[in-house]
């Protein structure tokens, strides 16, 4: 992907708790590219690693205008302008028997946003990440809690880190780097 | 977060001398200001009609929020709720005022002459002489009557002609009928309908039910509160025990009591109107303004310096997150009765539209007084209250979901308004002194009581084996 | 967080999951009924359910040679056992959604263990649903007609037709519930990628699982989907199934419009799914050894709303009862009087009644709403009432119309119950294969409502809760893990 080959400390813990406080210190420390990988979302885990909320809400929300203003135009236009049908003594367009269909395509165009803004905000799908490359990794989606710190965070020093992950009591540390040639065996 | 206050009874009383130790006072001002000018108006001959339909309007104004507080207090009982203990005290002191809603229903039931069925179905003199008028009328001008038709005139033949409209002349509301009696088809198919309610519109079943309705909201009024407050001595748990083992009944009669009341007190208004809806529709109300009110006086505590320990922004989060869903609500039952009308156009039913929007009985009248109410219910309600308080953000600032609940309870008696008074007079809107001093009697005279109750007790359910839980309380 | 989020003992709460859960065991639990061989059970249910599946296809290929009159409907019957079917399907489906979206926006977290569940039974019956409007057209060579494409007719839909309403809220409750289901299964099938033992499973999964791999950064953004699709699901369930009954209610036939159609076909529906996943339930949960995770006290709340649904259910009865006497309307009076409480077809009105009201008011007696027994012989009663309930509202509103020369009776001709019996045969082949290779519980939400779960939980506090403390190894798994 990019020409600098990306390497990152993998440091494991038993508990949900020690995960959020090593996050807090990498926090505190001044990190921005580590990230937390457990086996469900950790309470309180957010606030740990000072992300801010999620902007997801605000592209949900034009989502759901654009859905019921192309439903009205939708409606307006077949069976008010080009083709007028009186049925059941109601005017050819008329409001209440639109509210049906404008609301289930208010919510269509906006559950579509939710979920791909999702996947985009998180950029999934996504092929390959060299934190597959650890083995013990597979565990993240078990019972184990990791933090990575990536080589890409400027204040990323393979001593210092290292010194700083070990203040956290993790179980294990390791380095993982991506090696280009044996993707193809660990990446899913 | 954590609390540093002992959760203990004295920690949260209302203190003497701060404004909430008075604040009953000033209610019980209120109400007294409004029940003498309303009891005024009732005994003035051109203004006891009016006053039966301002004081319903008042009464289920203020009705909806105490049953609505009640269903709060089962819900969570019901559910074993943990998140809302802390502000459950507030919703059981609203409940706890259902007694008083009681007894304040009696000028309701004192005044049923003025109910629009009782002359023509209840067996008074000058309601069955307007049906033999209209009898003969029918023979005369329209199709045969049908299978009613025998039955009317026996009924009318039991009771004697009397001096025909001498009650109509009486009560303002009956000008319709006095005016159109026996020349109006549409007077005789009400009449008609009406004549086959009479198993229902019986004044003694109407009373009998009237007592199953107030000894329900004694009994669940009563009760609720005080197997709570008793804890807060006590500390048992059994009694968190027996308030989760009574409440599914409970609900059951809160279920009913609300429905019919609703039926008899509001929907016959307009007897020959129904919808089966009716009585999810008041439900909804109620939720909506009882958690406004419950987010309201919380604040408001709080404002004061009550309640800050124990009470966060995570319960108002919620709190207002189930007003803003009732509120939804609210509009998809109100939705569903206009769109079924609508779209059926059924005569029967429309009425209740037509009343609502146009300008007269005359087909194309176009939209009359009503139709602006309506319309700033469906802005005002819904629209408006519902893109306020979408966003999470609103929720969680204090002044802005206090905007937002106050905005809808002021919207709760519009609502109110709009249900009842259309029937007073069709088509026509007068606004008239008796509908400010109703709902200033009763809400005064209740909240009085509430707010009494309210420096006796402590404002959270201090012995709750819960309320741990509710303290620590976190939005997922 | 820690202590005060345990169970009260004395307010007889109990763990949400058995005692000795734990991460690992959680795991272990779901994932080894896709690793291992499936058992007997699950092939002799699997060969009845596709043979069923078969008559389905043989009887649905039949009908669309032949032409609709294969069916018992008739004038004035028009809609019978097809409309039935698909009104019975969809209320079916709507627990999924209640029980993944409104039990999490009420952060009732017991629904964890039967949200995967429930959601997949929506997306199943919502599939057998929409067969029933697919082939009711009679031409379904037409089907097309229903969106609204530019053809050469020059034609654009009806769109004051209730029945166009149904294609866009039947077209958006499926999108919508998919995705949900969907988004739900990703850390999920994570799980199994990084399990996987064999390359097809590694792939396959790993395809599915998109390259989730837990981070946190994705947890965030992921919970917020989640909440807000459970948000727009919401009212999306509300107004399904308010649809479905504007299809009736907007009609002037007695007993059919009445505008308490909207609530009381989505409370019915919540009813009716509720069983259903009541009965699969109890079913897998017997084969599959998942009583640690799926345990009595949730069989338990799950009564508790059936218990309360089905009162919802009748209180509805009652008033459209009741409001058909208040209405002084003769032909309101008339249809439930004489067409439904009497009459030719009372054995199906009170099959509906006994069923959903009368059935449910055993759960009164807290002994009963745990008795493994009573609750499948109910919730199987339940999905007859429900069903009942549309064949009750749909033939005797018509088959007494307005012109009393056409008055007859229905009966349901042969294809009519292949057919239905056919989309059972469906439903549980597709839930049978979902079984074998899907996680069948959220394994990710049932670990977070653990108590070490949370970041504060201190090991030494919970001493006095139940015994897994750290030794988490010590514990194996309570289900059979065959060696492999």
């Amino acid at each position: 992907m990019s020409d600098k080959t990306l390497t990152l400390y993998l440091a494991e813990y038993e508990s949900a708790g020690a995960c959020v406080h090593a996050a807090e210190k990498l926090r505190d420390a001044g990190y921005a590219a580590f990230d937390a990988h457990t086996p469900f979302p950790v309470h309180g885990m957010d606030q740990a690693m000072g992300l801010p909320d999620s902007r997801l809400g605000w592209l949900v929300l034009p989502a759901g205008i654009t859905g019921v203003s192309l439903g009205f135009l939708m409606i307006w236009w077949m069976n008010g302008v080009d083709y007028p049908l009186i049925i059941g003594g109601k005017p050819a367009f008329s409001i209440p028997s639109m509210v049906p269909i404008l609301f289930e395509l208010t919510i269509l165009f906006s559950a579509l946003t939710a979920v791909f803004g999702m996947f985009g905000l998180n950029q999934l799908p996504r092929h390959h990440h060299p934190i597959f490359n650890s083995d013990r990794f597979a565990s993240a989606t078990d019972d184990k809690f990791f933090i990575s710190v990536e080589s890409s965070d400027p204040k990323f020093n393979l001593e210092k880190t290292k010194k700083l992950l070990e203040a956290t009591h993790p179980t294990n540390i390791e380095l993982v780097a991506d090696k280009d040639d044996e993707v193809s065996e660990d990446a899913p | 977060m954590a609390s540093n206050v002992e959760i203990s009874e004295k920690n949260f009383m209302i203190r003497e001398g701060g404004p909430w130790s008075s604040a009953w006072k000033v209610a019980a001002f209120i109400g007294a200001v409004g029940a003498l000018t309303a009891v005024a108006g009732a005994m003035t001959a051109e203004n006891a009609h009016r006053f039966v339909y301002s004081y319903i309007f008042g009464y289920f104004t203020i009705l909806t929020i105490a049953l609505g507080a009640l269903f709060f207090v089962l819900i969570q009982r019901l559910t074993s709720a943990g998140w809302s203990v802390t502000v459950r005290r507030v919703a059981e002191f609203l409940a706890s005022g259902l007694p008083v809603m009681a007894v304040l229903a009696l000028p309701i039931l004192i005044n049923i002459k003025h109910f629009d069925w009782y002359e023509t179905v209840a067996g008074t003199p000058g309601g069955h002489a307007s049906l033999v008028e209209t009898q003969a009328y029918a023979e005369e001008h329209t199709a045969p009557a049908g299978e009613a038709k025998p039955e009317a005139k026996e009924a009318a033949k039991e009771h004697g002609a009397a001096p025909e409209h001498a009650v109509a002349a009486e009560h303002g509301a009956t000008a319709e009928h006095a005016g159109h009696e026996g020349h109006d088809p549409n007077h005789v198919a009400h009449v008609e309908t009406l004549d086959k309610k009479k198993g229902w519109f019986n004044l003694n079943f109407f009373y009998g039910r009237a007592v199953f309705y107030i000894l329900a909201w004694v009994i669940l009024g009563t009760m609720f509160f005080n197997l709570s407050v008793r804890q807060d001595k006590s500390k048992e748990v059994g009694l968190t025990l027996r308030a989760q083992a009574a409440s599914p009944l409970a609900m059951m009669a809160f279920a009913l009591s609300l429905t019919f009341s609703a039926f008899d007190w509001v929907m016959a208004l307009d007897p020959s109107w129904f919808s089966t809806i009716f009585g999810v529709y008041v439900f909804s109300t109620a939720a909506v303004a009882s958690l406004a009110v419950i987010i309201l006086i919380t604040m408001s505590l709080r404002d004061a310096g009550y309640l800050k320990s124990v009470v966060n922004v995570e319960h108002f989060h919620d709190l207002g997150k189930l007003m803003f869903g009732f509120n939804v609500f609210w509009a998809y039952i109100g939705f569903s009765q206009f769109l079924l009308i609508w779209y059926a156009g059924l005569p029967e039913e429309t009425t209740y539209y037509h009343y609502r929007w146009d300008a007269s009985a005359e087909p194309g009248a176009g939209a009359g007084p009503w139709a602006g109410v309506s319309l700033i219910l469906l802005v005002f309600h819904f629209v408006v209250p519902f893109f306020l308080l979408l966003s999470r953000n609103v929720k969680r600032k204090l002044p802005s979901l206090k905007l937002g609940a106050a905005w809808l309870l002021v919207m709760h008696a519009v609502d109110w308004y709009w249900f009842v008074m259309p029937n007073f007079k069709h088509y026509s809107f007068e606004f008239h002194w008796l509908d400010i001093a109703c709902p200033m009697a009763v809400g005064g005279i209740y909240f009085a009581y509430v707010f009494f109750r309210m420096t006796k007790h402590a404002l959270i359910p201090v012995g709750d084996p819960r309320i741990q839980r509710a303290i620590h309380f976190h939005n997922a | 967080m820690s202590s005060h989020n345990l169970p009260i003992k004395e307010l007889g709460e109990v763990s949400l999951v058995a005692e000795g859960t734990t991460f690992k065991s959680i795991t272990e639990t779901v994932a080894v009924v896709t690793e291992t061989k499936a058992p007997r059970g699950w092939w002799i249910g699997f060969l009845i359910a596709v043979n069923f599946t078969g008559i389905l296809g043989a009887a649905i290929g039949y009908l669309i040679w032949t032409g609709i009159g294969v069916w018992g409907n008739n004038s004035p019957v028009y809609w019978a056992w097809d409309i039935t079917n698909f009104v019975w399907w969809i209320g079916i489906g709507h627990a999924g959604t209640l029980i993944s979206a409104v039990l999490f926006l009420f952060r009732q977290k017991w629904r964890t263990a039967i949200n995967r569940f429930a959601e997949a039974m929506t997306i199943f019956a919502v599939i057998c649903a929409l067969i029933f409007p697919g082939i009711h057209v009679g031409r379904i060579w037409y089907a097309y007609y229903m969106p609204p494409l530019p053809n050469s007719m020059a034609l654009w839909p009806n769109f004051k037709s209730p029945l166009l309403w149904d294609v866009f809220a039947v077209s958006t409750y499926f999108t919508v519930s998919l995705l949900f289901w969907y988004v739900g299964l990703i850390p999920d099938l994570a799980t199994f990628r990084d399990r996987a033992k064999t390359k097809v499973r590694r792939l396959v999964y790993g395809a599915l699982a998109l390259g989730w791999r837990s981070s946190n950064r994705h947890w965030q953004h992921y919970e917020r989907a989640y909440l807000l699709l459970a948000g727009l699901s919401t009212p999306l369930v509300l107004s399904v199934h308010s649809v479905v009954s504007f299809d009736f209610a907007t009609s002037v036939i007695p007993g059919w419009h009445t505008t308490i159609f909207p609530p009381y076909f989505v409370a019915g529906a919540i009813f009716s799914g509720f069983a259903m996943v009541m009965t699969l339930m109890l079913i897998t949960r017997a084969v599959y050894g998942m009583k640690s995770l799926v345990t009595q006290k949730h069989l338990e709340l799950m009564n508790k709303i059936i218990l309360l649904t089905g009162s919802l259910v009748g209180y509805a009865y009652a008033m459209e009862f009741f409001i058909a006497y208040y209405s002084g309307n003769d032909f309101e009076r008339h249809v439930f009087i004489h067409n439904r409480a009497s009459g030719p077809f009372a054995w199906a009105y009170w099959i509906m009644v006994s069923c959903n009201v009368i059935s449910p008011q055993l759960y009164w007696s807290k002994k009963l709403r745990n008795n493994i027994a009573v609750s499948f012989v109910v919730s199987i009663l339940v999905n007859i009432g429900m069903w009942f309930e549309r064949f009750v509202i749909i033939v005797t509103s018509l088959f007494h119309d307005f012109l009393p020369s056409s008055w007859g009776y229905f009966r349901p001709t042969l294809i009519d119950i292949f057919i239905y019996f056919g989309t059972l045969g469906l439903f549980f082949t597709l839930f049978l294969l979902f079984i074998r290779w899907i996680p069948m519980i959220a394994i990710a939400e049932v670990k977070a409502t653990l108590p070490e779960a949370d970041p504060h939980w201190d090991p030494s506090h919970a001493s006095h809760d139940d015994a897994h403390g750290h030794d988490e190894d010590a514990h194996e798994e309570p289900a059979a893990q065959p060696a492999e």
